[in-house]
């Protein structure tokens, strides 16, 4: 009995309990797999509220997350446009130049073909036409054959004489100087006079006529009488007209844009001063006619 | 080794707020996991009573794995639980320590033994297993809960 005791008071059965608890665990551990289902469908009914809240909180975050994303994206893509941007604009503005000048070339190239008169192309270097005794300075000279008194002319109009070579550069005394004068004519009256330069891009007709009908807006033309420029090419318009005590006063604005000029074509010296502008009929014209 | 009356009740309110914690804090593993391992380690333990420990260690178990839902075989962890909370109630017992650095020491290492036993159980309950980062929660977190834990224990010297 006293053995019994031992073994069965309330240290041992605690003990005996513990022991139950952790083989009844060891037990379920290694063999009861198939009862877990039955307690995770129990567990849900009390789980689900938790669950929710989380799911809510989580949904929360992830849309946070993704507006902040879009956000930063759009932010990011406005950056990069407006970098874009910029680049655009600066290289516009470094094509504007080239663009500028590729039209000039046109232009020439146009004239020349209209023009049957063999023509040497120049850049301008610098034109300080506004300083005193300035003028446009091209870059051909002596080594281009280039001598004083040739004609220059661009796209739009005349634009002056060569007034000093030098090697490999020469100045231009543009119409619009003081010392300049190139025998022009008016168009519509065929009146000749001597243009002399006046103000920037303006000049004066000497030597004609009261007697002669000038109207503003004729165009005045090269008269070839200088053995500069050939007959016919443009020069300006008049722009203001009114009788001078001897002569006429006639001031002419310039066509070519003398402050606008990039590429310019020189004359040669004695050039052909009259175009054979005589009709011809064209050859298939004539053919049908022929039959 | 009895506590007072009004201590144990205390103690078990507090276990009681930290099982419920528990199953609340599911949809957050690692906060979770320190609630969880305060309650086995910190304490279970103090109840005295191997008894009692063990079977706040058991339910502590079950209720981590049935909050987690994802088992496809429980009972790992209760076991896991049991056995360390018993092998720190039978080191406190047999040891008691009177300086926190040995309470502490005793507690981390069976901080880490219980993440290597809770795995290894619950790797023969449902079948192989990543081990997560929960365990790192626990050791990272330990100077927060481990003077709590420290505060229940109070060493031999302090009770009355």
């Amino acid at each position: 009995m006293k053995r019994d005791n031992r073994l069965w008071n309330p240290v041992w059965w605690e003990r005996y309990t513990i022991f139950v608890l952790l083989f009844g665990h060891l037990i379920w551990v290694f063999l009861g797999k198939q009862a877990d289902s039955i307690w995770l469908s129990t567990s849900d009914l009390f789980t689900r509220p938790v669950v929710s809240i989380s799911a809510k909180w989580e949904n929360w975050r992830y849309d946070r997350l993704n507006k902040m994303k879009s956000l930063e994206n759009a932010q990011k893509e406005l950056d990069d446009n407006r970098t874009e941007l910029a680049k655009l604009r600066l290289e516009r503005q470094r094509d504007s130049a080239r663009l500028m000048e590729a039209d000039e070339a046109v232009n020439l190239l146009g004239l020349k073909k209209l023009l049957p008169i063999e023509m040497q192309a120049s850049r301008i270097i610098a034109n300080n036409r506004e300083a005193k005794f300035g003028g446009i300075v091209i870059d051909l000279g002596e080594a281009h054959g280039i001598k004083a008194d040739q004609g220059v002319i661009c796209a739009e109009g005349v634009v002056g004489r060569i007034w000093a070579v030098g090697k490999s550069q020469s100045i231009v005394l543009p119409l619009d100087a003081y010392n300049a004068s190139t025998s022009v004519m008016l168009a519509r009256s065929r009146a000749t006079g001597v243009l002399q330069g006046d103000n920037p891009g303006l000049a004066e007709i000497r030597y004609i006529s009261n007697q002669e009908t000038v109207q503003n807006g004729e165009p005045v033309y090269t008269s070839s009488l200088d053995n500069v420029f050939p007959k016919a090419l443009l020069v300006g318009y008049v722009s203001e007209v009114s009788p001078g005590p001897i002569e006429m006063e006639i001031v002419v604005t310039l066509a070519a844009p003398l402050d606008r000029l990039g590429l310019l074509f020189v004359l040669p010296s004695n050039p052909q001063l009259e175009f054979n502008t005589k009709f011809e009929i064209p050859p298939s014209i004539s053919k049908r006619d022929g039959k | 080794m009895s506590r007072p009356i009004v201590q144990m009740r205390y103690l078990l309110m507090i276990a009681l707020s930290g099982l419920g914690a528990m199953y609340l804090f599911a949809p957050w593993p690692g906060p979770q996991a320190v609630i969880h391992v305060f309650i086995v380690l910190g304490i279970a333990p103090e109840l005295r009573k191997p008894l009692h420990c063990a079977l706040l260690a058991a339910v502590a178990g079950w209720i981590l794995e049935i909050a987690f839902r994802t088992y496809s075989g429980m009972g790992g962890t209760p076991l896991g639980n049991m056995i360390c909370a018993l092998l720190l109630w039978y080191s406190l017992s047999i040891g008691p320590p009177e300086k926190p650095f040995v309470y502490y020491l005793q507690v981390a290492l069976a901080a880490v033994l219980h993440s290597a036993l809770v795995y290894l159980f619950v790797s023969i309950a449902s079948g192989p297993h990543i081990l997560g980062y929960e365990w790192e929660w626990v050791l990272v977190l330990f100077p927060l809960w481990g003077p709590v834990a420290w505060r229940f224990y109070r060493p031999p010297h302090m009770r009355r």
